[in-house]
């Protein structure tokens, strides 16, 4: 292997050594193309963004629209009552509200399971063939489209342990499914699953980060794996995990696809709150930020004023998404950034 | 002791929990395949034909047989068509196409004149003959597409079952038809499947049959009536039909139509998944052609030319547009890009053809200002010294390639292409392509940025300390290590891109057509599953086909997925060495 | 550990905080009216359910409204009880409804409403002939018409926009009023795949009315705001307009129910379907662009709501 590339940097470099003017103004254009490139990204998705604030605050601040609102009236109307676009779009309020549930029962099923096969990866396995099965794994997993999480949702655990569910505990009810019908649980686990290469690759990320010192000073002190792994490795690399489910936040207020086959519906008031036990109304649909957009967007009639609406609605998603992932990013510096391993006891 | 015992127990407990983690990742993996090939499996299954138990009296059946349902190759039968239509056929004498209202009979001369056996199959939709050699052949009506003409007739498929052909019934839904022969044989023909054909020895020489319902069949022996169960699926067992061009009913050629709803419980669901598997493929290639140079250039720049410091903060802005979900994305496309997409076609090709030419010539012209290579650290702001000049190029260019448009002759783009007989559609590839690759830069940019980060900087700075130009250090040295893995990033791209659903459904047209031009729409796979899955009703052969389908794009993801980690497995363990 | 642990407890504190502050008391979990169906009808549900929710806060109400294909199956499992359709369920469609559950749906008819052809109201055209309206929209062929319209010119031979393409858009195949504009329109036979499908109604008046050489069927309660309505020529060479008596595309809509009137007494089916029969409700419904149903002895909402008592 080193032979090889040692080969190819005498390969190269006996041609540069012919370097000329030629090749310098080559290489002058062709940095500041690749150059170009970086900042042409930038401005795009700069563009992007200014192009939706604009919209969405002539909306806000101008005359278009609805009747003669201020703007903190339409700003409440948007996010509360609900504006009236030839057809009824409801407030993004309950959609927050949907996305919220929705990302709280998905990060007590991926947190777990994410964490501890980062574990398994970093601080139990050594190199083998399986290792490299699991690494496959997950990356196969983050490259799975989002839809097929979706049909594989609907087809398994609605469909699949729905079904079966019902026919143990809610029989009294059949044919009317209590939970062999897409919903909020079925919802987040389609989440959680489409999320689990997120938190694992972030997790792995940190705990490759932290100095070997760690563990080598908790065994040293007669600590056993397990509380090596659990009360000093894991607590230093608490704030990858936190990056790891911020990202999978932002990620579930984002992506609709598998939705559209899982539970989010257009219209329900009811929040999937409740005063009993878990907190959290299981079987039952929910609304959804991004959902709604897609509903708003392609169902509803959006006259040229009310274009605004659209943007603002984009826009709030995008803000959302944008702080969580300047968060995630915060988190990933502490530990990336850190040069004493934090004191974890 | 005891507590030591007890910590050790927990460890050990710990330690199994953590392994049966990684055992689940694999295991939600292999659950998904599995559970989704069983899901689409029975779409394969062949068609089955089984005895029931029931059988009629007597006296019923003979009721039965003589309402007719064993039809008469010499009593003469008809067929009611379309409109006013029906055709009429004698055995040994030309076939007739006979208009109620007029009384005009006109010879079909395409049609088997010998026979001894006719039947309808579906309603008003094609006719199977049978003769006595056991040549079968199913024809479909054709409306004429004159007002008044009489309607045609194509020939679809001919069987061979080589049994004197007794009776024949059409099935009353799919081009199946169930024969009876001598010597006691009950013989389902489907035309949809030519190879699968189904045989039942039956007790007694039958005189008649016909098809209770869609599953069950009667025949008639003696005085004896036998009931038949008979289960199919849309496609009959016939894997082909979904690729391969199909003869539907009603059409002259065959052709790949997706229509997998009917307009009415008899008509024929159309299952052609070929331009779907078309578009999905049409998007992709479409969006790497326009997101993968752009982020394979940044990656360029961000994995070699920059420092560490600075790569860490440039990444994030990069990572950005990963803050526009694609249903924004798909939305902004929607209400700011196809209104104005003539102007955004000619701006755009302006871009193309012009902005490398102006850039080169601007970073020549910036030379002596700022842009100078000393160190490779100090290229470090260069993205941001080129603020102005990117954004000068770009308005520029795209403002050159609007001017241009508008001076052709016709005065616009779109009027020009019409001259030339292009018309673009509203929902066009090149939309959905344009928006796609903005879609999957960022994740092509971060693994092509890491392949490239991940060469030792060694290797190039020998070649810079021997002389090389930055840009030769980075062709010649670091470009061949980190080939693969910016390769494996494009796949990555393909596959994100092939999956992606919310833009293609908002902006593909969802037009299921395979044309090559880049000015029609088309309709994916992706969003296929997102418009109809829901809708399919449970264990009907559309949810199995959609499954099928969504099968085709696991395994397409799964290949490209897979084969990206092992290259870049592969070139870890090369630059390791380095 | 201990930091996951607390942040999980944290978070189901913070639930059960959100869950205390804005859970509804009166709610009851097993009186949920879940609504399935056509896109065309989802506005007026949306504003009747909005109304009625107000009204009683005790019956959550859930609106799933992606076509009207959506409600038959969805009546049939159970994961709804009332199905909205823009057209009649088809005998397959009932068939299995009752090989599944042993009973008969219950058909309500709900308004009444026309499909429509849309255009930009810059386009000069005021009218289609149904034969045109096959060649445009039918695969080639259709309702034995001979060859297909691509261009203003070929459907008008004055028409200032020339060999411009007609951009046709239209509904996608799990929506009511697409089987339905097949059925009436192109004979029961295929639309063409070249047609543009987007998923719902409010996207289809949204593309037309930004896009001049555009062509659509639509709901006609979806055709408001800056759109032009085009009337039909039917067989007998007559220009009739969507809002006349006869015009040939008018259709009605209905509501599902999968249980009988008599077993729904009592029930939030029952509550809803009476308060829509209401004087509100009704208003609700003319407000919303749809037309009450001519009397011929078919189950009306005023029928179903006295039923219900």
């Amino acid at each position: 292997m080193v032979a090889d590339s040692e080969k190819i940097v005498l390969s190269g470099t006996q041609r540069q050594l012919t370097g000329s003017r030629r090749e310098r103004l080559r290489s002058l254009a062709m940095i500041g193309l690749s150059a170009s490139m970086v900042t042409s990204i930038i401005l795009v998705a700069s563009g992007l963004f200014l192009l939706l604030l604009t919209s969405s605050l002539s909306w806000l601040l101008g005359h278009v629209g609805t009747e003669n609102a201020t703007w903190s009236e339409k700003l409440y109307q948007l996010i509360f009552t609900g504006t009236e676009l030839g057809y009824g779009v409801s407030a993004i309020f309950p959609a927050v509200l949907g996305t919220l549930a929705l990302v709280i029962l998905m990060t007590a099923f991926v947190a777990p399971l994410g964490v501890a096969t980062a574990l398994y990866l970093t601080e139990y396995a050594r190199p083998t063939w399986y290792t490299k099965l699991i690494r496959i794994s997950i990356t196969n997993l983050a490259g799975v489209p989002a839809i097929i999480y979706g049909v594989f949702g609907l087809g398994f655990f609605v469909y699949g342990i729905g079904g079966q569910v019902d026919q143990l505990f809610f029989g009294d009810q059949l044919p009317n499914p209590t939970f062999g019908t897409p919903g909020l649980l079925w919802a987040a686990l389609t989440m959680a699953l489409l999320n689990l290469p997120v938190v694992i690759v972030a997790v792995t990320e940190g705990l490759d980060a932290l100095p070997g010192d760690l563990r080598e000073a908790s065994v040293a002190l007669g600590a056993t794996h397990g509380e090596t792994v659990f009360k000093a490795v894991l607590p230093a690399a608490m704030p990858s995990v936190f990056t790891g489910l911020i990202l999978a936040t932002a990620r579930a207020a984002g992506e609709v696809a598998p939705l559209l086959l899982v539970g989010a519906v257009k219209f329900a008031p009811a929040l999937p709150f409740s005063d009993r036990l878990p907190f959290i109304e299981l079987e039952q649909k929910f609304m959804h930020v991004g959902f709604q957009l897609f509903d708003a967007v392609l169902f509803n009639r959006i006259g040229p004023g009310d274009v605004g609406w659209i943007a603002s609605v984009a826009l709030i998603l995008v803000l959302l998404i944008s702080i969580l992932n300047l968060f995630a990013i915060a988190f990933r510096a502490v530990i990336l950034g850190r040069q004493e391993p934090a004191n974890p006891f | 002791m005891l507590a030591a015992k007890n910590r050790n127990l927990r460890s050990i407990l710990a330690g199994l929990i953590v392994r049966l983690a990684g055992l689940a990742v694999i295991c939600a993996l292999i659950g998904m395949f599995v559970q989704m090939v069983s899901v689409a499996y029975p779409i394969l299954a062949p068609s089955t034909l089984a005895p029931l138990t029931s059988s009629l009296d007597d006296f019923r059946s003979g009721q039965l047989l003589e309402e007719g349902y064993a039809l008469d190759a010499t009593r003469g039968v008809s067929f009611s068509v379309a409109g006013d239509w029906s055709l009429e056929g004698k055995s040994g004498e030309p076939w007739f196409w006979v208009n109620s209202l007029t009384g005009f009979r006109i010879e079909n001369t395409d049609l088997p004149t010998r026979w001894t056996a006719a039947s309808a199959v579906g309603i008003n939709r094609g006719v199977a003959i049978a003769n006595a050699d056991g040549l079968i052949s199913h024809h479909h009506f054709l409306a004429s597409t004159l007002p008044g003409d009489a309607p045609s007739s194509a020939r679809a498929e001919q069987i061979d079952i080589s049994l004197s052909v007794v009776s024949m019934a059409g099935h009353p839904r799919l081009a199946v038809a169930a024969v009876v022969s001598s010597p006691s044989t009950l013989t389902i023909v489907d035309f949809r499947n030519p190879q699968a054909q189904l045989t039942y020895p039956l007790a007694d020489d039958a005189s008649g049959l016909y098809w209770e319902s869609p599953t069950k069949l009667r025949v008639f022996a003696g005085s004896i009536a036998e009931d038949f169960q008979f289960t199919t699926t849309d496609i009959g067992g016939a894997w082909s039909r979904l690729i391969n061009p199909v003869h539907y009913e009603g059409y002259s050629a065959p052709n790949y139509l997706w229509l997998p709803l009917p307009a009415s419980e008899e008509a024929e669901p159309k299952y052609s998944i070929a331009p779907l598997l078309f578009g999905t493929l049409k998007a992709a290639s479409l969006a790497l052609l326009i997101g993968a140079p752009v982020s394979l250039g940044a990656a360029i720049y961000v994995g070699f030319f920059m420092s560490q410091a600075q790569r860490g903060r440039i990444r994030p802005a990069i990572d950005m547009l990963t803050a526009f979900p694609t249903v924004v994305l798909g939305a902004i496309g929607l209400f700011w890009i196809a209104p104005v997409f003539e102007t955004v076609l000619a701006a755009l090709l302006g871009v193309v053809i012009l902005f490398p030419v102006l850039i080169t010539l601007g970073v020549f012209a910036m030379r002596g200002v700022g842009l100078r290579i000393v160190r490779l650290d100090a290229l470090d702001d260069w993205p941001l010294k080129l603020i102005p000049l990117v954004s000068v190029v770009l308005a520029t260019s795209a403002w050159a390639g609007m001017s241009v448009a508008a001076s052709l002759p016709g005065g616009s783009l779109n009027a020009y292409l019409q001259q030339h007989g292009i018309t673009i559609a509203y929902f066009n590839s090149l939309l959905v392509g344009l928006i796609l690759g903005l879609a999957i830069t960022p994740t092509i940019f971060s693994v092509a940025e890491e392949a490239i980060h991940s060469v030792p900087k060694n290797l190039a700075a020998g070649a810079l300390a021997l002389g090389s130009t930055p840009w030769q250090s980075y062709r010649d040295i670091v470009l061949p290590l980190a080939l693969p893995g910016m390769i494996a990033a494009v796949m990555i791209g393909f596959g994100r891109a092939a999956g992606e659903t919310m833009i293609l459904l908002m902006l593909s047209g969802n037009t299921g057509i395979i044309d090559m031009s880049v000015f029609e729409g088309l309709r994916s796979v992706s969003a296929s599953l997102a418009l109809e899955l829901p809708e399919a009703p449970k264990n009907s052969s559309h949810y199995y086909v959609l499954f099928v389908m969504g099968l085709m794009l696991f395994g397409v993801t799964f290949v490209v997925n897979t084969l990206a980690e092992l290259i870049k497995d592969s070139v870890r363990a090369k630059t390791r060495g380095g | 550990m201990f930091l996951l642990v607390r942040f999980l407890l944290a978070c189901i504190v913070a639930t059960f905080c959100v869950g205390q502050a804005i859970a509804n008391p009166e709610r009851d979990p097993n009186n949920t009216l879940i609504i399935v169906g056509s896109d065309t009808l989802s506005g007026l549900m949306t504003a009747w359910t909005q109304e009625f929710y107000s009204q009683n806060p005790a019956i959550s109400v859930e609106i799933q409204a992606v076509g009207s294909a959506a409600a038959p199956p969805a009546l049939q499992q159970g994961t709804a009880n009332m199905g909205t359709m823009s057209r009649a369920m088809n005998s397959d469609e009932v068939s299995a409804f009752i090989a599944e559950t042993g009973r008969q749906p219950t058909e309500i008819v709900l308004a009444e409403d026309a499909v429509v052809f849309i255009t930009h109201p810059s386009n000069p055209i005021e009218h289609l002939t149904e034969n045109a309206i096959a060649r445009i929209f039918g695969m080639p062929g259709t309702c034995g018409t001979n060859g297909r319209i691509t261009s203003w010119q070929e459907l008008s031979a004055a028409h200032p926009w020339g060999k411009t393409r007609i951009q046709v858009i239209g509904r996608t195949a799990t929506s009511g009023t697409y089987q339905y504009f097949r059925k009436s329109a192109l004979c029961g036979g295929d639309p063409g795949v070249f047609i543009n499908e987007i998923p719902g109604g409010g996207g289809v008046s949204n593309t037309v009315a930004r896009l001049p050489s555009s062509l659509a069927y639509s709901a006609s309660t979806h055709a408001n705001g800056d759109i032009k309505v085009l009337s039909v020529m039917d067989g007998a060479g007559e220009i009739v307009s969507p809002e006349a008596y006869d015009y040939p595309f008018k259709r009605r809509l209905y509501l599902y129910l999968a249980t009988s009137l008599e077993d729904a007494r009592g029930t939030a089916e029952c509550a809803f379907l009476e308060f829509i029969a209401s004087e509100a409700g009704v208003d609700i419904l003319l407000r919303s662009g749809f037309d009450l149903p001519d009397e011929d002895g078919s189950l009306t909402l005023v029928g179903a709501a006295n039923a219900c008592r």
